[in-house]
């Protein structure tokens, strides 16, 4: 599946715990994260049984993407994809 | 395959025989309804009508655990279900039945199984008796009792304007809390019946007025203790049945294990790992068969397991693989459990979501050191292989989290299921001693549903109450107070002026902010009523003596009498990003740069920006909006108008008070959370037009993120205008979601 990445190093890790750190010594509170690419959550819509199990995250809590009504699915697709 | 030095991993999950078919099995389980509660229920309230009503809920309870189906999962080490199949949700009609009607007999609008998202089975043959479930209920439900006793601004407030909405509660129950699961696991339910008894002597009937009440709360108190200790029973029977006729002989023993677990636990104190989760199973099923709420949380659960880990450890009886096993078998237990909302309650819960929230790391509240241990990473290593959306998982940061559990987490959340999320110790404490807490108590703090703060065993109230449509009471500000979209106009603006009339932007911010007033006052009376109205009608025993043992047993009161330690009515504010931007907006475009009137502006909301026979026209404007400054990317004009207003709406909160205010509890309070769930989505339904250049109709933001495709100056632009907000009156917790592509952690 798309968003599931062999790692063959883990500077993108370090960054994105750098990330975390550095949002929570600013003051940051709580933080919660979808890493999925766009291309991925498309594919999904088009064929959703082959991405039957692909967990997303909403808000406060996390669902199976293609189980979501189209609404929330595009909320989710427009929101901005961050590069670290 | 962990290599710890380079944190470098496999995708695949590791999974025993055992996990991979509970995993398959669950997988495979379509989300259903299950009449058997709601009927159970049912009969024994019609059958007695005489009782009061928390004893009378404790047998109703009590009844139903006795005659529900049960079963065992196959393959699994432990017992428990909450209805008659995997993923099958119970029908909770004392709250509301006039839903039930509608959507599953007269399948209006829908079917319950050809729902456009959120699809349950409904078996035909259930369907007379949830008619016969409807036909008593009518006219008996809290929803019937909340619509003759609410104040008409209220109900439009909440039914026609969406100005806040409390739909939720509506349909029942509170839910929202932790158990005392430490006190729990050491004391063991009998312990509760003991006390019970003996402070039920000793009541003074003489000189406490309060005394006919304690006793019928001690009544009810027993009753359901005692009801768990029989349900627990009857699984020792359902497995000992069993496991005479296993061939197998390993998982005949396994069944024999399971029917000893459950004719020790849960009356006596849990001796072994296994035996601690099995008794917070039984626990957890409980709560949630005696109502429906939502958010039902662990707390802190590696803490409370390590001390039977080390001992297992210890003694050779458990290896950490059996501990990774158990924690994986009791998630997928948890994650059979399952509500079922109406249509319209399901746009704000989309993807049914349970909210059962379980915590790990953080500091020690007693020594302020770093609490992380062996069971933080089985607890990670068990999200990481059973890949189901329950428990969601809650990590606590802080100053000294080693970076190797760090790195663990963000490989947990690399692979994309949005599990766990992360907390901050340092603001999320500071949040909860401004709002009352004792400091041992903040630094104990788990997660509660979404991203609310709480005590384990010493909160009440709903840590998720209603929301508030931050957008829509801005909206309505533009107009003078009208609503455009009903015509509604509960209150003019203090000024009396709208879009086209402020002279300043003092004047417009002034308006907005006694327009939030005004709609907060509304919110607390929805709040409010909801819980005097349970107080009076149902009641929880359940909730009161696993919730908060400690101070309900004590005082002899349930929690809504005002039975815990800590007592907060939460609320979630939707829109920051929203009104930040669109106050921004007209302050920049209106008044500072003059580039357009406040009239201009307005017509152009009026007509959803389509209108191209004004100069400029309607869509120049709508661009000219969207190019204004947004929240999101560090600019300090429009963050700091952010965390002003929010700082507004979080102290006019807290101002208010709920029903248990000087009743006992710490708080009494309304307190401000930023959580959206998906109510992002349906509150942007009921908004026109905004300012900030949304077109009507279309999602708010969520959470205190920005809004979605406006923040583009990359991450560390975007943190920082969220940490701009004042998080520390966020007592009941902030919620933020950033996205990131897969390659980018690599």
């Amino acid at each position: 599946m798309e968003n599931v990445v062999r790692v063959n190093k883990n500077d993108g890790l370090r960054r994105f715990v750098s990330i975390i750190d550095q949002y929570f010594a600013m003051g940051g509170n709580q933080i919660q994260f979808n890493v999925v690419s766009k291309k991925t959550l498309l594919e999904a819509q088009k064929n959703p049984d082959k991405y039957a199990n692909l967990l997303v995250r909403v808000a406060g809590y996390s669902a199976y993407f293609t189980q979501l009504s189209k609404d929330v699915q595009e909320d989710i697709i427009a929101r901005t994809e961050e590069k670290l | 395959m962990i290599v710890k030095d380079s944190y470098q991993i496999s995708t695949e999950p590791i999974r025993t025989k055992r996990i991979t078919e509970l995993y398959k099995e669950i997988t495979n389980s379509e989300c259903g309804v299950c009449a058997e509660r709601g009927k159970l229920l049912t009969e024994y309230y019609r059958n007695h009508t005489d009782e009061v009503p928390i004893v009378k809920r404790a047998k109703a309870i009590d009844y139903v655990l006795q005659n529900m189906s049960i079963y065992l999962l196959p393959g699994s080490l432990f017992a428990g279900n909450q209805a008659s199949h995997p993923r099958w949700a119970p029908l909770f009609p004392e709250y509301d039945m006039e839903w039930i009607e509608e959507e599953m007999i007269r399948e209006m609008p829908y079917a319950l199984n050809k729902r456009p998202a959120d699809r349950y089975i409904l078996r035909e043959e259930d369907k007379p008796v949830i008619q016969e479930i409807c036909d008593w209920w009518k006219g008996k439900t809290i929803t019937s009792m909340l619509r003759t006793r609410l104040p008409r601004e209220a109900l439009a407030t909440h039914y026609d304007i969406k100005a806040a909405d409390i739909g939720a509660y509506f349909q029942g129950g509170d839910g929202h809390f932790a158990p005392d699961y430490p006190w729990l696991l050491q004391n063991g339910i009998q312990t509760i019946i003991d006390q019970c008894n003996q402070r039920r002597e000793m009541l003074d009937y003489k000189n406490d007025p309060e005394c006919i009440k304690k006793k019928d709360f001690y009544d009810a108190a027993i009753i359901s203790a005692n009801a768990i200790i029989k349900f627990a029973s009857r699984y020792a029977e359902l497995a000992e049945g069993m496991s005479e006729n296993e061939s197998d002989e390993i998982r005949k023993k396994e069944l024999q294990d399971i029917a000893s677990m459950c004719r020790y636990i849960p009356g006596k104190a849990p001796r072994n790992f296994k035996e601690a989760l099995q008794l917070l199973i039984l626990v957890h099923i409980c709560i949630q068969i005696e109502d429906n709420g939502a958010g039902v949380s662990f707390g802190r659960y590696d803490q409370f397991m390590q001390p039977f880990y080390r001992q297992g450890i210890k003694e050779g009886t458990i290896t950490r693989e059996q501990a990774v096993e158990m924690t994986e078998n009791f998630f997928i237990q948890i994650y059979c459990c399952n509500k079922v909302r109406s249509w319209t309650d399901t746009d704000f819960f989309r993807g049914v979501p349970m909210f059962q929230n379980l915590t790990i790391g953080g500091v020690d509240p007693e020594t302020m050191d770093d609490a992380t241990n062996d069971m933080s990473y089985i607890t990670l290593d068990a999200t990481y292989n059973t890949r189901v959306p329950q428990p969601s998982l809650t990590v606590r940061f802080h100053k000294k989290t080693p970076l190797e559990f760090k790195m663990r987490t963000a490989e947990v959340i690399r692979l994309g299921m949005g599990i766990p999320s992360i907390f901050n110790d340092e603001v999320y404490t500071r949040a909860m001693m401004n709002i009352g807490y004792e400091m041992k108590d903040a630094y104990n703090y788990c997660i509660i549903g979404c991203i609310e703060p709480g005590v384990p065993g010493l909160l009440g109230g709903r840590t998720g109450g209603a929301w508030l449509n931050c957008t829509k009471v801005l909206e309505m500000t533009l107009y003078n107070g009208r609503d455009p979209r009903t015509g509604i106009c509960l209150r003019k603006n203090s000024n009396n002026k709208d879009l086209s009339t402020f002279e300043n932007y003092q004047e417009l911010e002034e308006a907005f902010s006694d327009q939030m007033k005004y709609y907060i006052k509304i919110e607390s009376i929805l709040e409010n009523t909801i819980d005097q109205v349970w107080e009076e009608m149902t009641e929880e025993p359940m909730a009161a003596i696993f919730g908060c043992p400690t101070t309900t047993i004590p005082r002899g009161k349930p929690i809504k009498q005002g039975g815990a330690k800590y007592d907060l009515t939460g609320q979630q504010t939707i829109g920051t990003a929203n009104i930040a931007n669109s106050l921004y907006a007209i302050k920049k475009l209106v008044f500072e740069d003059k580039k357009i009137t406040g009239a201009q502006l307005l017509h152009a909301l009026k007509e959803n920006w389509n209108d191209e026979t004004t100069v400029p026209t309607a869509r120049q404007i709508q661009s000219m909006c969207l190019s204004v400054e947004k929240y999101g990317n560090d600019f300090d004009e429009v963050d700091f108008i952010a965390r002003d207003m929010m700082a507004m709406i979080a102290a006019e909160l807290s101002s208010c008070k709920n029903t248990r205010y000087g009743k006992g509890p710490i708080g009494g309070t309304l307190h401000c959370s930023t959580s959206t769930v998906s109510s992002n989505t349906p509150f942007g339904k009921v908004c026109g037009a905004t300012p900030d250049g949304r077109e009507a109709f279309m999602p708010v933001a969520d959470g205190q993120s920005p809004m979605r495709g406006t923040d583009m100056n990359g991450p560390t632009a975007a943190i920082a205008s969220v940490a701009k907000l004042h998080n520390e009156l966020f007592s009941c917790g902030s919620l933020y979601n950033m996205k990131f592509s897969p390659e980018e952690l690599a």
